[in-house]
């Protein structure tokens, strides 16, 4: 018997080691199979940004202008991107043996990034251009850079221009960027090259009322989990960011409204950009808003300052996923699929590897309604439908915004002298547009939603009122989104606390991080990490959708300049709200409580 | 003040007219008739120096060997001993509804250290002859007869008219050429009753059966079966927001050392400086209101003081109007239970009236969730009322 345990334990032991020897040694061929010629070339598309068309070009910048922090992508083989896709349907699948079997990053790189053979060509080709490499990522897809203007435009084939756009200064690369052609198999392209950021997704409002912590807690029954002890202990959000914030005023802002004492953690990616004073709202709102709900949950911020060419919100971003920062990423930050070009691809390889990892992550879907393109204070729409970029991958969630339908029985006449809350209970929603429910004169206020011309139909996308084809089309599948919503109308706005002072802010820049937070208590309650939410939302939604609460009233239509991109009828564009799914909130608002009992299957 | 909360006014005013009413009854109380006895401390017993004498409870004297004194006391069982400890045996006898009794006092070196004997009258006049009266000093309470000087043996000088009577009744007037014996207490006064054996007892309940037979001797600090306390106090948050108000509490006897009590207490800020129930600081105005109840219990060491202590628990309710700046301002309400502990000292003015020199206490209050602590302080009158 003794003899027997010996032999099967050792033949454990031989499986394992060879299995861990299949791994390491499974060097497939280099995909870079010639010498890297810059006189042989390919051009990358859609590398430009588009706002260039629109602003006035001041000429070239000066050649020994420090590009820093650039960002380049590399791309996975086509077998690993199979096999990758795999791997991730078989971690949302229960009776497979990978269902949440998550990656490290280390692991993911060794899976599914360039091989060391072609990570080091890549990085001996950016040498020769005189670049410094900062940092390689863990999972082999990204490499950190830096250099000059006349270094970039040597490497790449372009040129770099100052722009003069809206007032403000900006550069960026003239032309589409070009790689040799030997370097194609690996390089997916580089993020940026020039300082057009993404937006945030919150702008201050000016309503009459604003949701303490508790009000949203009691609305969507989050208040059930933390009678019960759920309230995010033990588990994490990481925050997207590009401003640090003053914590003072994160531990006012949870005094003020009866949370406990629980300090966000602060993590500087690179020089520390201090206060931003446009971005320390999104900041500050994210780090409040995610911990109001799990409020016990550890926020972590990550910072990074922009540069010339890399937007803070990309370099955060990629920290989060290669370090593992924590399970579920909250990111209020976006930009029209069709001005991020060639980024798309990259944000969605990030995401990607999130999931892998067992990450979780939720995205404000916009605030321009159905013309993320536009700014969302733009009088009308003129950039046509289109859907925010960093939200729409598969791998991501996108969350929308609605409007709380109140009345005077919603709320208490006075307030808790506790928690400073005053909502007795569910209201009913709507689809958030500030812009037509108040007739405001400008402004395109709604939720963020449409559909993709990036991304095709994930195979999970499927239920009551999810498309059969994109609108207008009979073959057409992409991505819709968004797939989840939560308030974010400024008739009841969030309550921050910025710089000392309170505002009230609206957007789906608040939805997402309060998501997040019920996403921390979902993790708690399951007892794991539970990566791409998406399968198992769209399951529930079909299994049990009395889990979520339908907005079927309202649309995400914004005026629209007559004869501009989709301005068919030269009054508006967008999505009216549907029973089930719709292109305007999703599967709307949800029962939180009911969500993550039902959640594990 | 236009701040001033509407709903104090009717409850201070129902706080004034209770205590008028109380006080009112306490003033309104009747005499029971009263008899003479005279109390003698032989010049040798077993202690030689001051000792004290209460009766029914009260310190009455503070007497050396050698002294008398008398005092007006109604017709019925009194108790006498030498201390008021909690427990300690007493020395019980019937006083006869004579106009005149005697009484011998003796301080003994074992339980119930006190003997007290009845004597004839003849006795009695030859026992106080040589003896002194006690000092006027040293006479504590009501009814105390103090003659004006020593009793002399037949033909010596004539007592003059008491100049030292602390005590309503007169002292016995002298009738000159007469001898000083003759000022006495008649020596024809009836004997005391046959049956009017002393007894000793410690039994509390008899005690107190013979305290209320002798309502007319109720002493200064005597316990009252209801007292009324009302007081200005404040309310502390550990350093974060003062409180100011009042509170009125009434407190029905139980025993002599517990009652029972029921608080009422409105308290508000009266700056801008205040936290919400979460105990952020901030601006506006917060208003308490408080109920609660519970058991008091007190001490009285003297015929002045009363010490107590108390618990009390209830429901609490805080008002709030806050303004956070920036334009945001909310009104807020909480509900919750409170949970109070503390003390004080009160001093005896009348039998009906007294001065809380001071109430503190501990509050613990759980309002919506979150926890306040709070340190009351107040100080007032007391109106006790039979």
């Amino acid at each position: 018997m003794k003899i027997s345990i010996k032999i099967v334990v050792g033949l454990f032991l031989c499986c394992g080691l060879v299995g861990s020897l299949r791994v390491q040694s499974q060097t497939l061929p280099s995909r870079i199979t010639e010498s890297i010629d810059d006189d042989s070339i390919v051009l990358l598309q859609n590398t430009t940004d588009m706002r260039i068309g629109t602003a006035a070009d001041e000429g070239r910048v000066s050649p020994d202008l420090p590009m820093e922090r650039m960002l380049l992508m590399l791309r996975s083989s086509p077998e690993q991107e199979a096999a990758l896709e795999q791997l991730l349907a078989e971690q949302q699948d229960p009776s497979s043996p990978d269902y949440h079997h998550w990656l490290t990053p280390e692991e993911f790189g060794v899976r599914f990034g360039v091989s060391p053979q072609e990570l080091d060509a890549v990085v001996g080709w950016l040498a020769e251009h005189g670049f410094t490499v900062d940092s390689i990522a863990n999972s082999r897809r990204e490499i950190e850079f830096s250099g000059t203007a006349s270094q970039v435009e040597g490497a790449f084939h372009t040129e770099i221009h100052w722009y003069a756009s809206e007032g403000e200064a900006h550069i960026a690369n003239a032309a589409d960027l070009s790689i040799p052609m030997a370097l194609l198999p690996v390089i997916e392209g580089v993020v940026g090259l020039h300082d057009f950021h993404v937006q945030s997704m919150m702008t201050l409002a000016d309503g009459n009322h604003g949701l303490s912590p508790r009000d949203l807690a009691t609305i969507y029954n989050v208040t059930s989990f933390w009678s019960q002890g759920f309230d995010g202990k033990g588990q994490s959000i990481a925050i997207v960011g590009r401003s640090n914030i003053n914590v003072n005023d994160v531990r006012n802002f949870r005094a003020q409204f009866g949370l406990p004492a629980n300090d966000p953690q602060i993590i500087v990616n690179g020089p520390d950009p201090g206060i931003v004073n446009d971005d320390e709202g999104e900041a500050d709102l994210d780090v409040e808003w995610a911990g109001a709900v799990a409020k016990s949950a550890t926020i972590k911020l990550v910072v990074s300052k922009s540069t010339t060419t890399t937007d803070g919100v990309f370099l955060s971003a990629v920290y989060i996923v290669n370090n593992n920062v924590a399970p579920i990423v909250s990111v209020s930050f976006g930009m029209c699929e069709s001005a991020l070009g060639s980024v798309n691809a990259a944000i969605g390889s990030l995401w990607q590897q999130a999931a892998a990892q067992g990450m979780s992550v939720f995205v404000a879907s916009g605030d321009s309604g159905s013309a993320t393109c536009d700014s969302s204070q733009a009088v009308a729409a003129t950039g046509g439908l289109g859907v925010n970029g960093l939200a729409s991958t598969p791998y991501s969630v996108a969350v929308g915004g609605t409007r709380f339908d109140d009345n005077a029985a919603s709320w208490n006449r006075t307030n808790n002298i506790f928690s400073l809350s005053s909502a007795r209970g569910y209201i009913p929603e709507t689809v958030w547009n500030d812009r037509i429910d108040f007739r405001l004169p400008e402004g395109l206020w709604s939720s963020g939603g449409g559909v993709s011309v990036f991304w095709p139909k994930p195979s999970w996308q499927v239920g009551l009122g999810v498309p059969l084809a994109d609108p207008g089309t009979t073959a057409e599948h992409h991505r819709y989104l968004p797939d989840i919503s939560l308030s974010a109308s400024g008739h009841d706005g969030y309550v921050i606390r910025q710089g000392g002072h309170l505002h009230v802010v609206n957007g789906t820049s608040a939805s997402a991080p309060a998501f997040a937070g019920i996403m921390a208590i979902i993790n708690q309650m399951t007892g794991q990490a539970n990566g791409n939410p998406n399968p198992r939302l769209y399951a529930l939604a079909n299994q049990f959708p009395s889990i979520f609460h339908d907005i079927t009233t309202g649309s995400n239509a914004v005026p629209c300049v007559p004869g501009s991109v989709n301005c068919a009828n030269g009054l508006t564009i967008g999505y009216a709200a549907t029973p089930g799914f719709d292109l305007a909130t999703g599967w709307g608002s949800v029962d939180a409580y009911a969500l993550a009992h039902a959640w594990k299957p | 003040m236009k701040d001033m909360p509407r709903t104090v006014s009717p409850l201070l005013l129902f706080a004034c007219l209770l205590a008028f009413l109380l006080s009112a009854s306490a003033l309104g109380q009747s005499t029971a008739p009263r008899v003479t006895v005279w109390l003698d401390r032989p010049a040798v017993d077993n202690f030689g120096f001051a000792m004290p004498l209460y009766v029914d409870g009260k310190k009455m004297v503070s007497w050396g060997p050698g002294q008398y004194f008398g005092i007006q006391l109604s017709p019925g069982l009194h108790a006498f001993s030498w201390t008021n400890a909690p427990g300690a045996r007493q020395v019980v006898l019937s006083i006869a509804a004579d106009a005149q009794s005697y009484l011998e006092v003796k301080y003994l070196s074992v339980a119930p250290f006190l003997a007290v004997s009845p004597l004839p009258a003849d006795n009695a006049l030859a026992a106080m002859t040589g003896l002194r009266p006690i000092d006027s000093n040293a006479a504590f309470g009501d009814g105390i007869i103090i003659p004006a000087q020593r009793l002399e043996i037949p033909g010596t000088a004539a007592l003059n008219e008491s100049e030292t009577s602390r005590a309503t009744a007169p002292a016995p007037k002298a009738v000159d050429p007469a001898p000083a014996i003759a000022i006495l207490p008649s020596a024809s006064a009836p004997r005391p009753p046959a049956n009017a054996a002393a007894t000793f007892t410690s039994d509390g309940e008899k005690l107190r059966e013979l305290r209320t037979t002798l309502e007319g001797e109720e002493g200064l600090n005597s316990p009252r079966p209801f007292e009324v306390f009302w007081a200005p106090g404040s309310i502390s948050r550990w350093g974060q927001m003062n409180l100011y108000g009042g509170e009125l509490e009434v407190a029905v006897k139980v025993t002599d050392h517990l009652s029972f009590i029921a608080d009422v207490g409105d308290h508000r800020s009266i700056n801008g400086a205040v936290t919400t129930g979460s105990g952020f600081l901030t601006s506006g105005r917060v208003e308490t209101l408080t109920y609660r109840f519970g058991p008091k219990f007190s001490i009285r060491p003297n015929e002045r003081l009363t010490i107590f202590g108390h618990a009390a628990a209830g429901r609490t309710r805080v008002k709030g109007k806050y303004d956070f700046g920036d334009g945001f301002t909310l009104d807020a309400l909480g509900n919750g239970l409170v949970i109070s502990g503390g003390g004080g000292v009160d001093l005896a003015v009348k039998k009906w009236l007294g001065i809380r020199v001071v109430q503190s206490e501990y509050s613990h209050n759980r309002i919506e969730g979150g926890t306040w602590h709070d340190l009351r302080v107040g100080s007032g009158l007391v109106f006790r009322v039979k």
